[in-house]
């Protein structure tokens, strides 16, 4: 693999529709050689969709993407020896083992029989499931079957691995585990592209984060240019007296703009900044209070806040 | 070119081993062809006497091919499993041939025909089936796995397009029958409607049965092997070709 110098995916004005559904909208940006990308959004947003134009199972109606310079319609063949990709639901044989798959998916990959059993054993190791090698993958956990799955897309080194959803239906631990091989994986260099709903993951695992909503990027940037733009901690104090509202709003008033929410009975500093929480309640003296907490905003209201940006980012 | 043979052995292999892990396939394989001789043989050869046919010499070539008809169903199934499990979409984002998962679905079925198509010869043989020579069993054979082949890859179409894999089997259940029944294989082509004739006459399942009738001295191999590789040959080429096109857009 030649060094690639610049970007080695790029995604122009891509957009797609299934019947009157719109999944893409326009996307475009482009992922430097070795960085490893999240492409963060909602159920919906077309995340899986951009996936399937990037590994060519699906052809999009306008816009284009390249991968290291090929055009992933008009060049598909010379792409798909670039690229390898780990779908939403594992894509394993069940009746076969778990070595059994691997040499599989190697031997299609061109390699020899010889060396598709020795690159099976190797990866088997590195993904610790040599205990499980013989056994039928239909027995396999949800996080073995992934870590499986992951293996079979790393039997011929290609430079960029899509990873769709990863850690989707894991228990924790399985996804701790499963984090762990994504950063190997980073650590060896490769471009990695990984669709997920959860901020947490984003941000654990990449270096850039995309976010999607209704098609279309709605936000770009380094996982904490993201908490910026979402805002910091939000303080929510709960009067016991209602008709204390206004009393506490103004109170709050020097720690940021409070919104008052009389439905449930709430006063929210959206951006109370760290460490505002003692200067707070010393501002609060003489007001009883049911609750009042700190918070980090939740994907939702990430979602919900970049998505009201008027004119996008 | 040679991936194309490359990666269609290696699919086939793995839908063979899959199949010896599924005892079920093998004994269904094995035992329905020879349950629908037994009843057939036992209810209708005296019927056939009657009429002057040697029904131990006519029948096995009809077994055959609905064996063959039947085995090609199981083809529809797994296409359309492999497309719901996500293995077709890994396989698409793949740099191999595209005609091969269908080729080699169709190819790893061979050995389920030969599992078929053996305890039908050898019971045939002992009500008394006889071949013309040599050359007549192993044409015999040949013709029953090319059909097998071509069925097996045209049943595998429908599970690029069924919406789940007991689906694909109950679309593929419907050309059987008539194809089967509607040939020279059950009755000759004069007791058919006159409307019917034309297509008993020529319709690829007959063509087929004739040519391995012929192989057992009953006809001439002369007239009916070129009808009969004409449409193997066709329909095969179309089969892999539409399958290959199945593959690009499955979704």
């Amino acid at each position: 693999m030649a060094e690639v110098s610049g970007p080695i995916v790029q995604i122009e004005e891509v957009a797609h529709s299934f019947g009157s559904t719109v999944a893409l909208n326009g996307v475009s940006f482009e992922v430097e050689a070795g960085e490893v990308l999240g492409l963060l959004g909602p159920n919906g947003a077309g995340k899986t969709t951009m996936i399937n134009v990037l590994s060519t199972l699906l052809v999009p109606d306008r816009g284009r993407a390249l991968v290291a310079g090929h055009d992933v319609v008009a060049q598909a063949s010379s792409v798909r020896e670039l690229i390898a990709l780990t779908g939403q639901f594992a894509a394993l044989d069940d009746v076969l083992t778990g070595r059994e798959n691997l040499i599989l998916f190697g031997r299609l990959r061109s390699l020899s029989k010889r060396h598709a059993t020795r690159r099976a054993e190797e990866l088997l190791e590195r993904f610790s499931l040599v205990d499980a090698a013989d056994k039928r993958v239909g027995s396999y956990s949800g996080g073995m079957r992934r870590r499986l799955d992951i293996a079979a897309s790393l039997v011929v080194a290609t430079p960029v691995l899509f990873l769709d959803e990863p850690t989707t239906g894991l228990d924790p631990r399985s996804r701790a585990e499963l984090w762990q091989v994504v950063r190997a994986l980073r650590d060896d260099g490769l471009t990695i592209i990984l669709t997920t709903q959860y901020l947490e993951e984003a941000d654990q695992l990449s270096e850039r984060i995309v976010v999607l909503n209704h098609g279309r990027v709605v936000a770009e940037g380094s996982p904490d240019e993201l908490k910026q733009l979402a805002g910091g901690q939000a303080c929510v104090v709960m009067p016991v007296d209602l008709g204390q509202l206004e009393e506490c709003a103004s109170a709050l008033a020097p720690f940021g703009t409070p919104v008052v929410d009389r439905d449930i009975g709430s006063v929210t500093v959206p951006d109370a900044g760290p460490g505002a929480l003692s200067s707070i309640i010393a501002h609060l003296e003489g007001i009883d209070l049911t609750d009042i907490s700190l918070r980090r905003p939740t994907l939702e209201e990430v979602f919900l806040q970049i998505t009201d940006l008027p004119d996008g980012p | 070119m040679r991936t194309l043979a490359a990666d269609t052995l290696i699919l086939g292999a793995r839908s063979v081993v899959r199949s010896r892990r599924n005892p079920a396939t093998v004994v269904s394989a094995f035992i329905f062809p020879l349950l629908f001789f037994a009843l057939f043989f036992i209810v209708m050869r005296r019927v056939m006497a009657a009429q002057g046919f040697d029904y131990a010499q006519l029948l096995p070539p009809t077994i055959v091919a609905q064996a063959m008809l039947f085995a090609g169903m199981s083809s529809a199934y797994y296409v359309a499993a492999d497309r719901l499990s996500g293995l077709t979409a890994r396989l698409r984002s793949m740099p191999m041939h595209r005609a091969a998962p269908i080729l080699g679905r169709a190819v790893g079925d061979l050995v389920r025909s030969f599992i078929s198509l053996v305890p039908i010869s050898v019971v045939g043989v002992i009500v008394g089936m006889r071949f013309d020579n040599a050359l007549g069993v192993v044409g015999f054979a040949l013709v029953a796995l090319a059909f097998g082949l071509v069925a097996s890859l045209g049943m595998g179409l429908i599970g690029y397009v069924a919406s789940s894999p007991d689906d694909a089997v109950s679309i593929a259940s419907m050309p059987y029958l008539p194809l089967l029944m509607l040939s020279t294989g059950f009755a000759p082509v004069k007791n058919f409607p006159g409307w019917l004739q034309p297509f008993v006459e020529w319709q690829p399942v007959t063509a087929v049965i004739d040519l391995l009738r012929a192989f057992t001295g009953e006809g001439d191999v002369g007239s009916t092997l070129p009808v009969a590789a004409a449409w193997l040959s066709g329909f095969g080429l179309l089969f892999a070709a539409l399958g290959a096109r199945a593959f690009k857009k499955a979704s």
